[in-house]
């Protein structure tokens, strides 16, 4: 047990601190729910109603979607983009997809390389990919369920209000699918150049995002 | 390997429910 949760530790911290921020979102973000029922004159919802509901749905999804965009275009960015000084960036000139030799694909594959690494066409092409086609894959499912409940929590909004409701292609040209949207893309993308520019100059002894303490700085793509 | 490929199995059946339950959620209008 110590040893899987030693060779572990990074997924299921990460995976134990999400469930529990989810948890403390959802329990705040049901008495804030309620607080604004209150107000509207209407009746409050229990915990378990309220989790159940695009409200709450949205507020997740739109984080959701915004975190699978970074990474997405992070891991396609740094293919081609480099940054001289960055430990993210890769080194100068291997900039581009790299040669098989370098990416041990086909004849180059290793013995303990994937299978499909060695294999050729589509399988090979799959692998290569894979990463971001996951990656953009749960980015575009989870932008699609933020705009079906955004749009579901936008027309209860509206019917409150004695006002109609939109359709779903109507909802995607609401401001507020845009303002959620446009305010999760702009941190994560501020978040994103930080880290590949602030560790040019700063370090953190120790972590492989940070060249060691005592790399130059204007080492490029070396990993601590 | 086992427990690497399950943690990485869990990661994957979160982000499918998630996206999965919200979507028929909305859906339903609920």
């Amino acid at each position: 047990v110590r040893r899987v949760l030693r060779e572990n530790g990074l997924g299921l911290f990460f995976l134990g601190i999400f469930l529990a921020t989810l948890l403390g979102q959802a329990l705040v973000g049901h008495a804030d729910f309620n607080h604004r029922q209150r107000a509207h004159h209407d009746e409050p919802v229990s915990l378990g109603r309220y989790v159940l509901s695009s409200d709450f749905g949205v507020d997740v999804l739109e984080n959701w979607q915004s975190e699978y965009l970074q990474f997405t275009l992070y891991v396609l960015a740094t293919v081609w983009l480099l940054q001289r000084g960055s430990p993210e960036s890769k080194e100068l000139d291997r900039a581009g997809r790299e040669s098989d030799a370098d990416q041990r694909v086909g004849r180059h594959a290793t013995k303990s390389s994937p299978r499909w690494a060695r294999a050729a066409g589509w399988r090979r092409a799959v692998l290569s990919n894979s990463l971001v086609l996951v990656m953009a894959t749960i980015w575009l499912g989870s932008w699609a369920v933020q705009s079906v409940t955004g749009r579901a929590a936008y027309n209860a909004e509206q019917f409150d209000h004695q006002e109609a409701g939109v359709g779903w292609l109507g909802y995607l040209g609401t401001a507020d699918f845009w303002n959620r949207t446009l305010q999760n893309w702009q941190s994560e993308f501020l978040a994103v150049g930080s880290m590949a520019v602030l560790s040019i100059y700063l370090r953190q002894r120790g972590s492989p995002e940070s060249k060691p303490v005592g790399a130059p700085h204007d080492a490029t793509g070396v990993e601590g | 390997m086992r427990a690497v490929r399950l943690v990485f199995v869990a990661y994957l059946v979160a982000i499918v429910a998630g996206i999965g339950a919200y979507f028929v959620v909305g859906l339903l209008g609920l």
